[in-house]
Order: structure tokens, then C-alpha cells, then sequence
């Protein structure tokens, strides 16, 4: 390895020894504990202190407490996910949030500290890749980003952090086994393929695509001599063993049927191109050849132009590269007039499919252009790869994708490589964590949520200063707009009633305490299949709800014509809403929330997220008011 | 360095065959697009002044104007041996063009090669990057004159000169950069602030400058100063001139004071409205600064490193730069070139043997490279206060010349950067014409795609030239509202309309666009339309600090215009006090299809919202 020679610096021009021994002790007073622990309880600390004064703040009642909802219905009601309620996804997180609302009660409080607890144990995994990979200062600098930024802490409880969280896991194990020899090795190997199984409990098609793609991958290393047969049965066993795990657990509930039927659907699916190119080649507003230009394009030439620097070996001086970094942002702004660079998602993908496909076809070259183990570059970079091609798959056409696997993994498979230096890796960390820190102090500063999964659509603290009158809700301070509206459609509504949420807002059947007579709890783009919403209609036509719900900006207002409104309105399901307008001719209205509150807080209102504004509730005729 | 080539058995200078390439290389690849779209504001006021000047009209001594009067004089010239059609002035730009790449391909030949300078020539002929706009303006005079003195400074700074002739190319730099105040005079102040406070410490460091080579420039600078102030003298527009291009200035753009000087060396990020000047400079400026530091940080070190260990880093970088650009904005052709200008040419100037070692440039060649298009950005951007506009189209080709100074660089790695950038001219080429839109024009002034510009209109100014069908419409019932030979008044930026329909304006002021007037010309004007109102008055309603004459905004100063709201208050209510002696006798709309008003909205002079008022009486 030629690395940096003859920089000023001799310290900076060590090449990192490939092992690092792991710094266990960080000194002699605590020579008895693992610093791996000590890491757990400063993480912990860390994320706590940090979370806790912004997490309690404003409550969406779409995607972000949706975890709550569900695990309120295991919790209290005793309902078991895809038996007694539509899931696509895994149960895991619906049972952490069962479990974090029977140890702090049953309110949505408890619901957000169950996503705190996931990401503490993410932080920490990270920590201890990186304090293996590179150095335990390095791992500092990148748990401090971890744990600050939103892009990979954000606040809600949701389930890709479990993904997250089994995806880490996994590379953890295939780094140790890489340092590690014989039976040991194989242990961690089979580790590797244990928690990445156990994605299954979370996102069950992830699940798939790793399989899909690091089975053959894998196959490929035996073929070519890069992994032993030996470690290759041992992962994949691991693997089998952690599916196995996951699927008797659903057998002993006797949720099992039920699970397989709606754990591996997906109601809506852009498919492999779409995935694979991060919509790009699928997009709706481009030709396929427009679209690969305008968001591959940049990315493409990057890439390029990485692996022109990395195919031969030569030295550069210091000063030229000085030199050239001004002219290389103008040919980058240049090329940006024409096309779209996206850092977190793009490009990242871009790279992690060079890097997996190197890994498989060209070990050799990887190894000695990046200075990467062909198993290690598929545990950091493919892993992520299938993570975001499954987000990607979610959102027909341009979707955000997992920017969270792919940056974190930019960054482990950097800190993996032999070809950087300690010292270069410790301050790649350290810009990283000032980058988080910036962001962080950015949106604390200017009172944004800097948590929130959506910054920009929820409100800022300062308006969420007030507290809900609802015991579900304690502990939670949100909009003045927000306490009016939930408490105009609770007086509104006689409590145990039968209801139905036409609409993407599943925890008002929590918060409203009322009964879906369908398993359909969110109405929504991707959220049910045509089987699941047929049997839904006819649920609601055999016991029409006492109750309606419908939801105006996210699906046509009921009263429009259907044949000219839905039009604007893509995400609507035909049937359903022709089947929901005809239901709604028995109805009264008794009002839309955005005429029940100050017209202020309607406008503010219609500015967050779920647009709680334009609920508009309904009352069968035969029932009489509340 | 080759500086003759030899042509069918004869030696000839290789710049002079540049000339050649360069003019038949924009002429060919320009002349079958730049006829197309025509907007009526800005890119049309030099042939407008140039047209009066036709006519005998002396700019600043019979129509109030803002900048220097060359652009003017050499549009004259065209009209006058081309003809008077808008043709001509398009050509006058043209010509600007050609020499401008010229002077490019000779500075770059004498700092890195001439396969460099031929690429980048190439880069510059065909990237809107340099290009910025197809039509005649100013700013393109004042980029010519301070390159043209940054290439005498470069040609002087070559080893092996005799004394002579760097004080000749010195003498002939200092009437460069005397030339910019004949185009545009705030560059030329900032320029001359740049090239006095450079050349001065230059001198006390003795550093390149002796006294002779000192008192040589700043000759040739007084020089060109009196050649202008004779030629305006001559015409007896020397004190009117002094009063619109200086003294009325600060009025015009608002600007003055510290807060001129920090809102020109921050690009206004410092003078926001609004907003903190910390966080207008951590958002502006945070990313620059820390890009520039890294460049600088690395140009300070010794040693080499691996290219794999670039190539590994350079997917982290772009993520870290991505993690960074969600807080704060990367212009990558306004701060980012000014960040990293300021402070090279602050090193070269306050520590010259430090910016020769890191940067392998000598620091009179980087005051000429960079001190120069700073200023001139320094300039654009006072000129508007806040986040105005700055030279994009200076500081990015300079930034990349300098680069290409560098002795630091290997030839071949000039050449790739010169390939790359020819490269990327080659992509806006495509993406333009394959979008069927004019890779010349500036984006608002485009007048729409290729494809709408295709109508011809029987009019002699419009002669050779193409436009679209909003505008054809436009002409004609301009030309049918407004009698030639009547009395007319243009409240807005397109005093094309006095030529087009005939009309003669009663006062000196042919455009009332705030920035452009002082409140007393503005009162001025006025009164000479009180006392002979005007038959006709050609009222934009959507233009830029001119508010619709339909508006009451009432006493509040401020909701007049964004800058020099007393002049635009003036005019406003002046107008409005006269309009109960006129009749509206149609607007645009009326003779524009919703589509057609549509498209005529998206472009630079707002043609879609034009009214024509009538005097009261008026007889045809």
C-alpha cells in the first residue's frame, strides 16, 4: 500500500494496520469493564439529553404514530397484527411499542422513548463498527453525528431502524469474523446471517432483497475463492436460523398464515428498475433516457471519475489537488445546471452497486484500489443497497430511498478501508460529527423540530407549547390548532361508537376510542391491497360505521364528482371511494375541522404533515347526537 | 512558447490566426441564433440609445442615462454601417464577443499552452459561463477592459521582457483598465480601488513594480481618463455626464457608506434585509469559506498523495458536502469564486513570496487574474443592495485562469481541466438546441424557443430578425395605437417602443426604471409632461420597480420599489395625477391570446401586460 508518501506529516503517513487491535480499556480504573459498555451508557446519556427536550413536542397523527396506534391495539385492546389488522409490514415494532406502552402506560409518549431505545441501540452498534474499524476517537466523532442528526436519529418510533439496526448488526459481526480465525470466525458469521434474517420482524421484504442479493454474491466469493465454503454455509445458516426464529415466533402466536399472506406484499411496487436506478429509469416526468441523464448523470461522472483516480496508482501532489478543488466545484456547479446530484441518495447507490459488483466480479481490484475485503464491501455497501432498492420499491418513481443505510454505509465502508490512514479517518469522523453538530445547533436555533421525520412540515417547538386534553396524549405538548381540532371531533362523537377513518390518520381510532368494523386501519398509497380494500367495502356495507371520517386534501372531498376530482387525487383507490361517497349519502356532516377552529391555526394546521385541517366528519342519519 | 505559426510558407503570429478562428468560429456557430426573440428592456436599450444617438441625440446631455457611453457609440457605429435595425446591434455585441475571446486565448496561451488556450477560447465561445447573454450590453465592455489589462499585466510579467516593453504593456494596462469608466464606471472605481491598493504595496514590497513601471500604468490610466473626458467634453456632455454617471449613483442604487463596502466583499450576504448578518454569512458564505480553506490548507502542504486515497474520499466528501449544503448554500459561481478570489489576491498582495510558493503564480499575474474580476464583482453586486447580482461570468473564467497560471500544474492536467470545461460548453450546446432553445440568449430574454421565434415582422427596425407570435402581435397594434409623429411618454424599461411606433418623447428620461433615475429627474420629467402632456403614455404594469399605474400604494415610501423608492414614488404618483386627462385605449391582453399572454409573461419585459393610454381629445 503506498499511502501518502512523503507528506510533511510522517505520523499521518502510517498506513492503518490491517487488523487494528481493538483499544478494549480506555484505563486502568476501568480495566474490568468492557469499553463497549461504558460506550452503551454514554449513548444512552447522550441520546437522552439530546432527544428528550425536542422529542415531546407536536404528535402527527399519519405515519409517525402509527407504531403507537397499533401497539395501543396489541396493548390494550389484545388485537394481534395481520389477524385482527391489515400489516405489510414486520411485527416487531408494533410488540417494542406494546411493550414501551405497558412499562410507561398506554400514551404516545411511551411510543416515541420506544424509538429513542431504538436508536440508543443504533448508535451504539455503529460505535462499536467504527471503534473496530478505525479508532475509538473516530467512533466517538461518528455516534456524536449518529446520535444528533436527523437523518439517522430522527424522533418517531417507525420500523427501517429496526432494519437499521439488523443491517449494522450484521456488518458488526462479519467485521469481527474478518478478525477473528477458525470456530470464532464462524460463530460471527453466523451471527452476521442470524440478525440479518431478523429484518424479517421488521421490513419482511428487505429481508428478500438481502437475500436476493447477497445470495448469489456470496456464492460467487466461494466460486472464486474469497470465502470459504465453510464461512458461506455458516452465514447462510445463521440466516436460516434467524428467518426460523422470527417465523416460529409468529407460528406460536398462531399469527403465522395470517403473517405470510400480508408480510411479503407489497400493494404498490415500482419494480427492479425502479429500484435499482432510484426511479430514475421509471420516473414519470422524464424518458427513460432523460431521466438516467438528469439524476444518474452527475453521479455517473463522479463515480467515473473515482475509479479513473483509482485504477492506476500514482502519486499526487498535495498542492495540485489544492489547485484543482475550486476548479472541480465549478465543473460539478457546470454540470448541475443540466442535472441532479443527489449526496444521500444517488450517488451513494451508485457507488455501493460499483462496489458490490467489484466485490463479486472483481475482488482482486477492490482490494487493491479501495483497499476493501470483498465480504466486508458487501456487508457495508450491499446491505444498505438493499435497503434503499426496498424504499425505493415502495414509492413508484423518484422516492427519497434509505439515505440513512446508504450515507452511514459511505461512511463505515470509508473507515473499513486499509488504503486511509488513522489519522485521515479521524478527521473524515470528526467533519462528519461537526456536520451533525451544525445541523443540529441550525434547528435548534432557528426552533424547528430537529428530530421530526418531516422538519419542514411540522411546526416549530414554539407554537407546540400546549397540552391535549386527552390521556393518550399526555406528557406531548402540540399546536393550539391541533388541541382545538381533536377536541371538536371528540365532543363531536359519542365515545365506543363504530367509525371509520377514510384516510391516512389511523391513531384517531386510539385517540377517538372507536371501533374500525374493517382490519383496514390507514387508508393510503401502498397500504392495502385490492383484496384487502374489497373486503373493507364490503365490511363497511354489511355494518355501515356510526361514524366517518374523511380525509379532504389527502383523498377527493366525498361531495365531488369522482370522475373529474379524483383525477387530482392519484393515491385514491377507485372503488373505495366510489364505495365510501355512496355510504356517505346516509350520513350527515356535521363539519370540516378547519371550520371549527380559528381560521389562524386552520391555515397553520394545513401547513403540517396531516393536514388535520381537512377532516370533515360525518354522522350516520339513524344516530342520534351525542 | 510558440508565437508564430507557419502558413502556407509564411510565418505568421499565431494570436493573429486566433483572431481569424475565434471570429469565424462565434460568427458561424452565433449568426443563425442570435436573430431569434427580441425582449424590449435591457437587451434592447443600447440599440434604442445608439438609435438616438443616429439621430443626433448626445447621451447624458439630452436623455438622463447610468453607465458609460461607449456601448452606446459603437451601437451607433453598427447601426450607421449596417443599418438601423436591431441586427445591428447584435453584431456590435458579437464583436465584443470575438475580441473578448480573443484576449481570453491570449492570456491563457502565455500562462499554460496553447492546446490549453484553444480549448478554453473554445469553453468560452460556446458556455453561457462566459457567454452570460447574446445581446449588447455594458458589462461585457467593462470584462473586455480589465482583461485586456490583466493580459498586459501578464504579457509584462513574462520573463525575458526588456524594460521597454513591459512598461509599454504596462502603459497600455493602465489605459485598459482608464477604458472600463467608459462603459461602466463603477467597475472601474472598484478596479482602480484593486489595481492602486495592489499596485502601491507592490511597489513598497518591491515586488515587480519599480517606480518607473508604477508611474508608467497609472500614465497610461490618466491617459485614457482624459481621452474620455476630452471626446465627452467635445460633444458637451462632460458635466452632465460626471453628474449621471457619479454623483447621481449613490441615489440611483441605494447604496453608500459601509454598508456598500460589506454588502460588495460578502455578495450582500452581510447586508440581508431581514435576516442576521451572522446568518446571512454562515449561510452564504460558510460553505465557500470552508471549501476555500481546504484549498488553501492544501496549496501550504508539501508531499503527495495516493490517487486510490483521493478516489476513496471522494464519495464521503460529496456526502459530507451534502450533509453541510442542507444548512447553508453552495453558489458555486457567485461565492465560492469571490471567497476564494478574496483571499488569493490578499495573500498575493500582503504576502507575495507565500502566494508564489503555494500557488505558482507570480503576484502581480494573480492581482491581474484575480484582484481584477473581484472588483468587478464587488461592483454588480453594490449595485443592487443585499443579494444582488454579481460577475459570475468575470470571476468563474478568471478563477480558472489563474488556476491555469499556476506553475504548480502539470501541462497535462491544464489541458484535461481545458478538455473538461470545452467538454461541458459541448453538453449546454446539445442541451439547448435538443430543448430547441437559444444557447446564446440570457434565459429570460430569450423571447421563447427557436421554434416560437419564427415570425417576421415588416418593420425596418426588425429587419433580419425573428420573433415569436405574442411580440408580432405587439408590434402591430403598437404601431396601429400609436401615430408616428405624435407625442409619447414609456413608463417602464422599453424605450424600443419610441422607435418602434414613431412617438417623440417630450422629456430626457426613456426609461423611469428607479435605478436608472433620481428623484429629480423624475420631478423634472413630470413637470415637462404637465406642461405638454404627451399624446399617448405606453404603460408597462408589470415591470420591476415600476408599479402599475392601476395601484394606489398610498404614502408609505417603501412599497414603491426596492431600491430608491422617493424617484419611483415620484413618477408613480406624477403619472397617476395625470391620467384623468387620458383614456386607456386597450391593453395587451386584448390583442393576446390567455396562451400567448401566457408565454409573453415568462419573459423579461412582461410584454402581456401593457396598456396604451390616448390624451382626451386627441385627433389622429
Amino acid at each position: 500500500m503506498a499511502d501518502v508518501p512523503g507528506n510533511d506529516d510522517e505520523r499521518a503517513q502510517k498506513p492503518t494496520p490491517a487488523p487494528l487491535a481493538p483499544v478494549s480499556r480506555p484505563s486502568p480504573a476501568w480495566r474490568r469493564i468492557p469499553i463497549d459498555l461504558v460506550a452503551f451508557v454514554g449513548v444512552a446519556v447522550a441520546v437522552l439529553l439530546s432527544h428528550r427536550p425536542f422529542v415531546l413536542y407536536g404528535m402527527p397523527f399519519n405515519e409517525p404514530s402509527w407504531l403507537f396506534h397499533l401497539g395501543h391495539r396489541v396493548a390494550v385492546e389484545g388485537a394481534a397484527p395481520y389477524r385482527d389488522f391489515v400489516f405489510h409490514g414486520g411485527p416487531l415494532p408494533i410488540y417494542v411499542d406494546a411493550v414501551f406502552q405497558g412499562l410507561f402506560s398506554s400514551r404516545y409518549a411511551s411510543s416515541v422513548y420506544a424509538g429513542l431505545f431504538v436508536t440508543v441501540l443504533r448508535v451504539w452498534v455503529i460505535w462499536m463498527i467504527v471503534r473496530r474499524l478505525a479508532s475509538w476517537r473516530s467512533a466517538i466523532a461518528i455516534a456524536m453525528f449518529c446520535a444528533v442528526d436527523p437523518l439517522f436519529a430522527f424522533g418517531p418510533h417507525w420500523a427501517t431502524p429496526y432494519l437499521h439496526l439488523f443491517i449494522t448488526m450484521s456488518a458488526l459481526f462479519v467485521v469481527l469474523s474478518t478478525r477473528a480465525e477458525g470456530r470464532r470466525a464462524l460463530v460471527h458469521l453466523v451471527a452476521a446471517g442470524a440478525f440479518a434474517a431478523l429484518s424479517l420482524a421488521a421490513t419482511p421484504r428487505a429481508t428478500i432483497a438481502i437475500a436476493v442479493l447477497l445470495l448469489p454474491a456470496t456464492a460467487l466469493l466461494v466460486r472464486g475463492k474469497q470465502l470459504a465454503p465453510r464461512s458461506f454455509a455458516a452465514l447462510w445458516a445463521g440466516f436460516a436460523g434467524g428467518i426460523a426464529i422470527v417465523l416460529a415466533v409468529l407460528a406460536a402466536r398462531g399469527l403465522l398464515g395470517d403473517a405470510l399472506g400480508q408480510m411479503f406484499v407489497a400493494p404498490a411496487s415500482g419494480g427492479v428498475l425502479d429500484a435499482i436506478s432510484g426511479g430514475a429509469l421509471t420516473s414519470a416526468d422524464y424518458t427513460w433516457w432523460g431521466g438516467v441523464l438528469y439524476f444518474l448523470g452527475v453521479p455517473a461522472l463522479i463515480i467515473a471519475g473515482m475509479l479513473a483516480l483509482a485504477a492506476r496508482e500514482r502519486e499526487i501532489s498535495i498542492q495540485t489537488i489544492g489547485l484543482l478543488l475550486v476548479p472541480i466545484a465549478f465543473i460539478l456547479g457546470l454540470l448541475m445546471r443540466y442535472g441532479q446530484l443527489d449526496y444521500f441518495n444517488d450517488l451513494p447507490r451508485l457507488f455501493f452497486t460499483l462496489t458490490t459488483v467489484m466485490a463479486v466480479a472483481m475482488p482482486e481490484r477492490l482490494r487493491a484500489w479501495f483497499g476493501l475485503e470483498p465480504l466486508t464491501a458487501l456487508a457495508l455497501g450491499a446491505l444498505p443497497l438493499a435497503c434503499d432498492w426496498i424504499a425505493g420499491m415502495a414509492m413508484p418513481g423518484r422516492s427519497p430511498g434509505d439515505p440513512t443505510a446508504l450515507v452511514i454505509g459511505v461512511i463505515l465502508m470509508m473507515l473499513a478501508s486499509s488504503r486511509l490512514t488513522a489519522h485521515a479517518k479521524l478527521w473524515t469522523c470528526v467533519v462528519v460529527a461537526l456536520a451533525g453538530l451544525i445541523n443540529f445547533a441550525v434547528l435548534v436555533q432557528t426552533g424547528a423540530a430537529p428530530y421530526a421525520q418531516n422538519p419542514l412540515a411540522e411546526r416549530p417547538r414554539a407554537d407546540s407549547k400546549f397540552k391535549a386534553n386527552h390521556r393518550r396524549m399526555s406528557g406531548i405538548a402540540i399546536t393550539e390548532g391541533r388541541r382545538d381540532s381533536i377536541q371538536w371531533i371528540k365532543d363531536s362523537m359519542e365515545k365506543q361508537r363504530s367509525c371509520f377513518i377514510y384516510g391516512n390518520l389511523p391513531v384517531l381510532y386510539t385517540l377517538l376510542v372507536c371501533n374500525n368494523p374493517t382490519r383496514l386501519d390507514a387508508i393510503g398509497p401502498g397500504q392495502a391491497t385490492q383484496a384487502e380494500l374489497d373486503a373493507a367495502i364490503a365490511a363497511l356495507r354489511a355494518s355501515p360505521p356510526d361514524y366517518l371520517l374523511a380525509h379532504e386534501s389527502q383523498f377527493a372531498p366525498l361531495v365531488l364528482d369522482p370522475a373529474t376530482s379524483l383525477r387530482l387525487h392519484p393515491d385514491a383507490n377507485q372503488q373505495l371511494h366510489a364505495a365510501i361517497r355512496a355510504l356517505a349519502a346516509d350520513y350527515d356532516s356535521l363539519g370540516v375541522v378547519s371550520s371549527k377552529i380559528a381560521p389562524w391555526f386552520a391555515v397553520q394546521a394545513a401547513k403540517e404533515w396531516d393536514q388535520l385541517d381537512a377532516v370533515r366528519l360525518y354522522r350516520r342519519k339513524s344516530l342520534a347526537p351525542p | 512558447m510558440t508565437s508564430r505559426v507557419r502558413i502556407l510558407g509564411r510565418s505568421v503570429p499565431i494570436d493573429a490566426v486566433a483572431l481569424v478562428v475565434i471570429a469565424v468560429a462565434i460568427f458561424v456557430t452565433h449568426r443563425p441564433l442570435i436573430m431569434h426573440g427580441m425582449c424590449w428592456n435591457d437587451s434592447a436599450w443600447y440599440f434604442h440609445f445608439g438609435n438616438r444617438v443616429l439621430d443626433g441625440a448626445v447621451p447624458y446631455r439630452d436623455y438622463v442615462f447610468q453607465v458609460g457611453p461607449l456601448p452606446i457609440y459603437m451601437d451607433a457605429l453598427f447601426q450607421a454601417v449596417l443599418g438601423a435595425s436591431y441586427s445591428s446591434s447584435m453584431y456590435a455585441a458579437l464583436l465584443i464577443k470575438i475580441v473578448r475571446v480573443l484576449v481570453v486565448w491570449m492570456i491563457v496561451r502565455r500562462v499554460a499552452s496553447p492546446r490549453a488556450a484553444a480549448l478554453f477560447a473554445a469553453f468560452c465561445t460556446f458556455d453561457q459561463m462566459f457567454n452570460g447573454w447574446a445581446h449588447h450590453w455594458s458589462t461585457q465592455y467593462a470584462q473586455l477592459f480589465f482583461l485586456a489589462c490583466g493580459l498586459m499585466i501578464v504579457m509584462a510579467a513574462e520573463p525575458g521582457k526588456s524594460e521597454r516593453r513591459v512598461l509599454t504593456c504596462l502603459v497600455l494596462a493602465g489605459m485598459f483598465a482608464g477604458l472600463i469608466v467608459s462603459a461602466r464606471q463603477a467597475t472601474a472605481i472598484t478596479v482602480v480601488a484593486v489595481l492602486a491598493a495592489g499596485s502601491v504595496v507592490l511597489l513598497a514590497r518591491k515586488e515587480f513594480f519599480t517606480p518607473r513601471r508604477f508611474i508608467a500604468m497609472w500614465a497610461g490610466y490618466v491617459g485614457s481618463l482624459v481621452l474620455l473626458a476630452a471626446a465627452l467634453a467635445a460633444v458637451g456632455a462632460l458635466g452632465p455626464a460626471i453628474q449621471q454617471m457619479f454623483l447621481d449613483a449613490p441615489q440611483k442604487k441605494n447604496a453608500g457608506g459601509v454598508a456598500a463596502v460589506l454588502d460588495a466583499l460578502s455578495g450582500g450576504a452581510l447586508v440581508l434585509w431581514g435576516v442576521a448578518w451572522w446568518k446571512g454569512f454562515l449561510f452564504f458564505i460558510g460553505l465557500p469559506l470552508a471549501t476555500t480553506a481546504l484549498a488553501l490548507f492544501a496549496v501550504t502542504r508539501r508531499g503527495a498523495v495516493s490517487s486510490r486515497t483521493v478516489a476513496l474520499l471522494v464519495i464521503p466528501i460529496a456526502v459530507v458536502a451534502g450533509l453541510l449544503g442542507r444548512n447553508a448554500w453552495n453558489l458555486y459561481f457567485y461565492d465560492l469564486p469571490r471567497t476564494f478570489l478574496s483571499f488569493v489576491t490578499a495573500c498575493a498582495v500582503l504576502a507575495p513570496d507565500r502566494a508564489r510558493r503555494w500557488f505558482g503564480v507570480e503576484p502581480v499575474v494573480i492581482l491581474a487574474l484575480c484582484g481584477l474580476p473581484l472588483a468587478s464583482d464587488w461592483a454588480l453586486e453594490m449595485s443592487y443592495p443585499g443579494r444582488g447580482w454579481g460577475d459570475p461570468l468575470s470571476l468563474v473564467p478568471c478563477t480558472l485562469m489563474f488556476v491555469l497560471a499556476s506553475r504548480r500544474l502539470p501541462e497535462r492536467i491544464k489541458s484535461w481541466l481545458c478538455a473538461g470545461l470545452f467538454g461541458l460548453a459541448v453538453l449546454h450546446q446539445v442541451v439547448y438546441l435538443s430543448n430547441d432553445q437559444n444557447p446564446y440568449a440570457k434565459d429570460e430574454a430569450s423571447d421563447g424557443s427557436l421554434t416560437d421565434n419564427r415570425f417576421e415582422v415588416d418593420h425596418p427596425l426588425l429587419r433580419g430578425h425573428r420573433l415569436p407570435e405574442q411580440r408580432k402581435l405587439v408590434v402591430e397594434w403598437l404601431t396601429r395605437s400609436v401615430p408616428p409623429g405624435s407625442t409619447c411618454f414609456m413608463y417602464g424599461t422599453i424605450p424600443f417602443v419610441y422607435e418602434l411606433t414613431g412617438c417623440k418623447n417630450p422629456t430626457r428620461l426613456d426609461v423611469t426604471i428607479p435605478d436608472f433615475i433620481t428623484r429629480g429627474d423624475a420631478e423634472q420629467a413630470l413637470a415637462t409632461l404637465r406642461a405638454n402632456p404627451p399624446d399617448f403614455i405606453i404603460a408597462q404594469e408589470g415591470s420591476w420597480m415600476n408599479p402599475s399605474l392601476e395601484v394606489k400604494l398610498g404614502d408609505t415610501v417603501k412599497h414603491y420599489s426596492e431600491i430608491n423608492e422617493q424617484a419611483s414614488r415620484a413618477m408613480h404618483v406624477g403619472l397617476q395625477a395625470l391620467l384623468p386627462q387620458y383614456e386607456s385605449i386597450g391593453h395587451s391582453t386584448d390583442i393576446l391570446s390567455p396562451e400567448l399572454a401566457r408565454r409573453a409573461a415568462a419573459f423579461w419585459d412582461t410584454l402581456h401586460a401593457l396598456r396604451v393610454y390616448r390624451r382626451k381629445g386627441f385627433a389622429n
